[in-house]
């Protein structure tokens, strides 16, 4: 059986926040080099910037109180050897 | 849209139309956005079904919270993907040329033009229910030039810009013909 502290899938998720983030500032740049930053544009911008803001505002929200020390199994050989038991879930 | 960006406008030359595709083109790219966003609610229903003993660990909420956020922001990044290759796929009309700028993803564009002297014959389509109702096709133009096929998709008032763009094409071969 292999655990982990929650706060590892933390720190990976705060990785791939890093990579979406730059990939927003890829696609934002686009449209500024390519001259294309106009009303359209700027209201999609803004529409999206305010929907990912939404989605990490209650991210936040919902994991306030969370024990990141808590171990969580990643791996486990009876979820193999035995499937049909729910408790080794 | 400033068109200096991306191609150099020569003094003599003025910007007629700069074209995108149909607004109406956009839409099935909304609709997949939408049923992605209800996704993960059908997924949380199936879970909280099936894996009961799996939802009763502590550690299962905060993981499938941040495997939600995760996902949101992935379709929300990739919904902006899709506009922003959408809004930089456009042709330019200017009386001097044809430039078509086509955005493939976010690391690939291509740029080609055609001098409207060289274009040979312009036609127009419109195809399908949508297209009909909604007055958007394709406009094909046959060239002399290096691109001996151009095609414009989906824009709007197919019939009218064909016209224009005969019209100017036939100013530019008199301007040709007469330097």
């Amino acid at each position: 059986m292999i655990t982990i502290p929650l706060y590892i899938i933390l720190f990976i998720y705060l990785a791939y926040l890093l990579i979406v983030m730059s990939f927003y500032y890829i696609n934002f740049s686009h449209l500024v080099h390519n001259g294309a930053l106009d009303f359209t544009t700027f209201l999609f911008t803004f529409f999206i910037i305010a929907l990912t803001v939404f989605c990490l505002y209650f991210t936040f929200v919902s994991l306030m109180g969370t024990n990141w020390q808590e171990p969580i199994t990643i791996w486990n050989s009876d979820w193999i050897t035995n499937p049909l038991n729910p408790s080794v879930f | 849209m400033h068109i200096d960006a991306i191609v150099k406008i020569k003094s003599y030359e003025k910007v007629i139309y700069v074209l995108r595709r149909h607004w109406l083109t956009f839409v099935p790219y909304l609709v997949i956005f939408v049923a992605l966003i209800f996704l993960p609610m059908a997924v949380y229903w199936f879970f909280s079904t099936v894996f009961i003993t799996v939802m009763q660990n502590p550690a299962t909420m905060p993981v499938l919270i941040l495997i939600g956020s995760a996902y949101y922001l992935s379709v929300l990044l990739f919904f902006y993907s899709f506009f922003v290759e959408f809004y930089l796929d456009s042709w330019i009309v200017t009386n001097d040329r044809l430039i078509d700028i086509r955005q493939i993803s976010i690391f690939a564009r291509t740029v080609a033009e055609v001098d409207l002297y060289q274009i040979q014959d312009v036609s127009s389509e419109v195809h399908g229910f949508f297209p009909t109702i909604f007055n958007y096709g394709n406009i094909y133009l046959q060239t002399a030039g290096p691109i001996p096929k151009f095609i414009i998709h989906n824009v709007a008032h197919p019939d009218k810009l064909r016209q224009a763009i005969i019209e100017l094409a036939s100013e530019d071969k008199k301007y040709h013909a007469g330097h």
